[in-house]
């Protein structure tokens, strides 16, 4: 408990320095959102566009902004986007839980699947699994998002017609759970390829090398059956690496996944925040940045914990 | 044993996360916001026939989830729900305008003073009488002082007697805009305009009645996607953010009962997820690149919609910087850069070349120098202004560009390898919006040649460019005769006259590089019947005749 609280008391002067930093570089990169606001050709005085930013207070010094902005997140008001005013707060509610919904689905296939097919094939090393798991998934790993999700679409949905081009629902009948679920199997599914892939190759080598350490040749010697050798010897040692790379996963179930989420229409994080920087839209970027700061510090918190749930021998002080 | 419940309690809790985050939204907020609709009972019974989806904030032209009287884009799907005074021609090819809210307009003699006559029998899709207050309270609505947009809907709208003052918050209203009676609105000038009419092109009516935000709030209230109110052919349905606005047709329309059932508006992020989308049979229309619009050529169960974007690709030279006050130099890029190879190759025809500024070719002169492609002219050029000390030797040759598809970066490749061949290396840099506003707009000598687009009215020539402390330095008394000729204009010829004079001084000075309009377009299935898109820069607005629009 004590760990806990004192890992949770560094992360605020952590988070602060985060905030400020990326403040600093979203303000650094030329333009701003009155900028982005103007239809090139439209054609809009450069009067109007200084008339827009005093009324933004985008005249106002860098650290009096940055400050404005700390006492409102302080207050626990994360402002309004510049781009269609929106609040900030309530965009990010919305999208998270878009977002959560496809990364986690992908996640939970990537994670249940690629461990178990990790553990089959580890166990039978040099075998025609083997070579054809770890085959396809280099495949996995190897293609670019943008690839599977336009190679997906145009086979499943322009070709064969099984599900729906993008989107979360199908327009003009009844929002409900089976609908989101038909339109999430597309980009759940492309996502989740990379992480089974993942997650396969690390249970493959980690159970491979579990398999060669002297407690598991000792616990087989001695006569124990194979599964419990297995499950109590094996896997339960080799699973501390995968916990790792699962840790490391886990900010993406908020901050998104920009092809995928822009191929598949799946407005979620991801394109949020290339859209916000972009439009230079600064409370719309600062609040992403603080919430995906804010879980990249849980994950790794969580991670640390998961360690002495998965071995017995770690213990924090 | 207790870290294996702990274990099962994170899968269980994740699990039930999940399920949570699928579960559909408890009740409709802002977030999604049907409204009543006499068809709401038909559609919820699955009743809708006729209905319409295509992505119409699709390319350069839209404004996904924008709201009126900002960006100045998006009028696709604006003009379904508002109506401008006036409005362009379905194809802008005759660059005339039509009747819309106004069903004739005049000015007096000394074109001061316009006189609107509106059309009657117009109503909001709440019922209430459409009135020439609406127009006048809209004007000032968007003109208050803060009002949170970025343009007025009436160009130049300090042409308008008591504009200025009022939106400096000096007086109460603006004295120049007057209801003479509920179908009768006059605007008095403090300049002749004979052409003033141009201006109102996306003066779109609000409805005072319906509206309780404030100016300030124009940009940021949810009015727009939960309950706005127009006099369009189509009303609002329902709206899901991020996903689709959905409307149904507006039986008290003047022009009609649309055929349709609902005319939805999908948003996609990029384009590509549009068009696969349109592929799959999901929506039924959109706006598509050049590259893409020929890959649907000859498809029979396609039609494809194209036109001019009456957007001028230029390049923009900075004349605060010495090189640019040398005509060779400037011809030297004229003569430098193949324009035909660029025009056949490039764009695969879908160009056309263009002898100044102006993208309408009503006002481009017979004998206009289109530069042929000469090489050996353009190194004689620059040797000639090399002898009398003018070269580009040491001058920043960057050319900024916000085009960045591949059709620009393709284009602008060409360009430099041609430029290399007469011996001068530029270097294209394609940057986003904000960023090539700064390098371009506030970096005053910095910059030396920008690529860029220019728009502009068939009735209005904005002589921001050219005089009226223009901020690249261009100083010529011509222009500011050129531009005094059109404003002087009392009739169409004389204005023609004077605009197509302009045009060919552009040409022989070549002030700027003035390369060529670029055709857009739109593929829509062969379902739809009677429908009718024109890639119009900012989407419009133009007659479109959605009304008759229906799927077979």
């Amino acid at each position: 408990m004590q760990y806990f609280l004192r890992r949770v008391l560094i992360n605020i002067p952590v988070l602060f320095l985060v905030t400020l930093v990326i403040y600093l570089l979203i303000n650094l990169a030329p333009g701003d959102p009155v900028d982005f606001f103007v239809n090139e050709e439209i054609g809009i005085t450069k009067e109007d566009l200084d008339f827009v930013r005093e009324r933004y207070g985008l005249d106002d010094p860098l650290p009096v902004r940055y400050v404005k902005w700390l006492g409102q997140v302080a207050q626990g008001d994360l402002g309004f986007r510049f781009k269609n005013g929106d609040d900030v707060a309530e965009v990010l509610a919305v999208r998270m839980r878009r977002t959560f919904l496809l990364m986690g689905t992908a996640l939970a296939i990537g994670i249940v699947v690629g461990i178990t097919l990790g553990i089959f094939i580890g166990l039978r090393q040099y075998s025609i699994w083997d070579f054809t798991f770890t085959g396809l998934s280099f495949v996995g790993i190897s293609m670019p998002a943008f690839i599977a999700g336009i190679f997906g679409l145009y086979v499943f949905s322009v070709k064969l017609g099984w599900f729906p081009s993008g989107g979360m629902r199908t327009i003009g009948k009844p929002e409900s759970l089976i609908d989101l679920l038909y339109h999430l199997v597309l980009p759940a599914g492309t996502l989740a390829i990379f992480n089974l892939a993942t997650f396969l190759r690390y249970t493959r080598f980690s159970i491979l090398e579990v398999r060669g350490e002297d407690y598991v040749r000792t616990a087989n010697a001695k006569g124990l059956k194979p599964p419990m050798v297995t499950w109590r010897h094996v896997f339960r040692n080799a699973l501390l690496p995968v916990v790792t790379v699962v840790g490391l996963s886990l900010p993406t179930l908020v901050a998104g996944a920009l092809f995928t989420e822009t191929i598949y229409s799946w407005p979620g994080m991801g394109a949020l925040l290339v859209d916000a920087v972009a439009a230079r839209d600064y409370p719309m970027v600062m609040g992403i940045m603080l919430v995906t700061a804010l879980v990249v510090l849980t994950a790794n918190l969580i991670t640390d914990l998961a360690y002495a749930v998965a071995d017995p021998r770690i213990r924090y002080t | 044993m207790f870290r294996s419940k702990i274990l099962v309690l994170v899968i269980v809790l994740s699990l039930a996360l999940l399920v949570a985050c699928a579960a559909p939204a408890a009740a409709p907020a802002a977030e999604e916001a049907p409204a009543e609709s006499s068809d709401q009972a038909a559609s919820d019974e699955g009743e809708v026939e006729q209905v319409l989806i295509g992505g119409f904030d699709v390319g350069p032209g839209g404004d996904p989830q924008g709201v009126l009287y900002n960006n100045g884009a998006g009028n696709v799907w604006f003009v379904k729900i508002f109506t401008p005074l006036i409005i362009m021609d379905s194809t802008f090819s005759n660059h005339t305008s039509e009747a819309a809210l106004a069903v004739s307009w005049e000015p007096n003699e000394d074109a001061t003073v316009w006189t609107f006559n509106l059309r009657e029998g117009v109503k909001w899709h709440d019922g209430v009488d459409f009135t020439a207050s609406d127009l006048k309270w809209t004007a000032e609505f968007v003109s208050a002082p803060q009002a949170a947009v970025t343009h007025f809907g009436i160009s130049q709208p300090n042409q308008i007697v008591g504009w200025t003052e009022y939106n400096d918050g000096e007086t109460d209203e603006i004295a120049g805009i007057r209801v003479v009676d509920d179908l009768t609105l006059e605007i008095e000038l403090n300049i002749p305009n004979p052409r003033f009419y141009d201006a109102v092109r996306h003066f779109y009516a609000l409805p005072e009645h319906a509206i309780d935000f404030e100016p300030t709030e124009i940009f940021s209230s949810d009015w727009w996607f939960t309950n706005p109110v127009g006099t369009g052919p189509f009303k609002f349905d329902s709206y899901e953010k991020d996903q689709f606005m959905a409307l149904a047709p507006n039986e008290m329309y003047w022009d009609g009962v649309p055929e349709l059932d609902q005319l939805i508006n999908r948003y996609f992020v990029d384009e590509t997820a549009a068009v696969l989308a349109l592929e799959s049979g999901d929506i039924d229309f959109t706006y598509v690149s050049a590259d893409v619009a020929s890959r649907f050529a000859g498809n029979p169960d396609y039609q494809i919609f194209s036109g001019p974007s009456f957007v001028t690709n230029m390049f923009n030279y900075n004349f605060l910087n010495e090189p640019w006050s040398d005509k060779r130099i400037r011809q030297a890029f004229m003569y430098g850069i193949d324009r035909a190879s660029i025009i056949s190759d490039v764009f695969n025809g879908t160009a056309q070349a263009t002898p100044c500024q102006d993208p309408y070719p009503t006002f481009w002169p017979e004998d206009a120098n289109y530069y042929e492609y000469d090489p050996a002219k353009a190194r004689e050029l620059l040797a000639e202004a090399a002898a009398d000390g003018v070269t580009l030797d040491g001058v920043n040759l960057d050319i900024p560009t916000y085009y960045t598809s591949q059709l620009a970066k393709d284009i602008l490749t060409v360009m430099q390898a041609n430029m290399a061949d007469v011996g001068v290396n530029v270097n294209p840099t394609f940057l986003d919006v904000p960023t090539w506003r700064t390098v371009v707009d506030d970096n005053a000598s910095e910059w030396n040649i920008a690529y860029r687009g220019a728009g502009g009215g068939p009735a209005s020539y904005s002589p921001i460019w050219y005089v009226e402390d223009n901020q690249w330095g261009l100083d010529d008394p011509n222009y500011v005769d050129l531009f005094a000729a059109m404003d002087a204009a009392q009739n169409a010829d004389e204005y023609r006259a004077a605009r197509t004079a302009l045009c060919k001084y552009q040409n022989e000075e070549a002030t700027f590089a003035y390369w060529w309009v670029s055709t857009r377009y739109g593929i829509a299935t062969v379902d739809i019947e009677d429908f009718h898109y024109f890639p119009a820069p900012g989407g419009g607005p133009y007659v479109d005749r959605s009304q008759d629009w229906n799927m077979k």
